[in-house]
């Protein structure tokens, strides 16, 4: 993973993405027990285009698949055997998430990875069964700063789902 | 969340568990990599197995 990261990075550091955080299962993993995961979810922000475009992801794909010849596989990019999904943040949270992610070691690689005060809310927002898993995991697990977790749920209009979700599973 | 009715050895057990989740949260996330892997070979055995599609499983150097 640490070669992936390293890549992460140097997209950033080339101004192909403005910034980056890990988020989704494998972000979560960073704070919980490692749970299986099918991709590294990947969110970005970008520069302002050049042009008008509908694939913003496109000088994703350009620099990676066409310059640096990584695979695609489905949805994703392969980068040193981890598929790799890039999301453009264009949600408020999923802004907020990559704005205020922190910077995690990943061998002797430094990734950036969405808090997971910012983790929780997404997963509330999203819903699944297995977001639900996930976030009683990280109630029992994370070292969670809960007044940041409930500034970020009141201020995304999140606060009725996390009650709803406390009535239903209690908080761990 | 501690419920009244689960028996004492039953909730140590719980409770054992717990904790042994919360130190597999504390590893560097590059055994987590480790695990996460061999989470998805026995994932991608048990698909085949019963005809499912079978998921992915990282080819990670090291």
């Amino acid at each position: 993973m640490e070669a992936t990261v390293r890549v992460l990075n140097a997209l950033e550091a080339d101004g192909i993405v403005r910034r980056y955080a890990i988020a989704g299962a494998m972000g979560a993993s960073f704070y919980i027990e490692p749970t299986i995961a099918e991709h590294l979810d990947v969110l970005v922000l970008l520069p302002e285009p050049d042009e008008e475009t509908i694939d913003v992801l496109r000088p994703i794909y350009r620099r990676l698949v066409q310059e640096a010849g990584h695979k695609t596989d489905r949805e994703c990019i392969v980068i040193a055997g981890i598929p790799v999904q890039f999301l453009e943040a264009f949600d408020p949270l999923a802004i907020e998430a990559v704005e205020q992610a922190i910077d995690l070691p990943v061998g002797s690689e430094t990734a950036r990875v969405s808090r997971i005060e910012h983790l929780m809310a997404i997963m509330l927002q999203v819903g699944r069964p297995k977001d639900h898993v996930r976030l009683a995991l990280a109630l029992e697990q994370a070292d969670l700063d809960r007044e940041v977790f409930r500034d970020i749920l009141e201020r995304h209009g999140l606060t009725a789902r996390w009650e709803a979700f406390q009535r239903r599973y209690g908080d761990a | 969340m501690r419920d009244p009715e689960v028996p004492p050895a039953v909730r140590a057990r719980l409770e054992a568990r717990a904790a042994a989740r919360r130190e597999r949260a504390r590893l560097p996330m590059e055994e987590k990599v480790r695990i996460i892997i061999r989470m998805q070979k026995i994932a991608r055995a048990m698909a085949l197995a019963t005809g499912r599609p079978p998921p992915r499983v990282w080819d990670v150097p090291g």
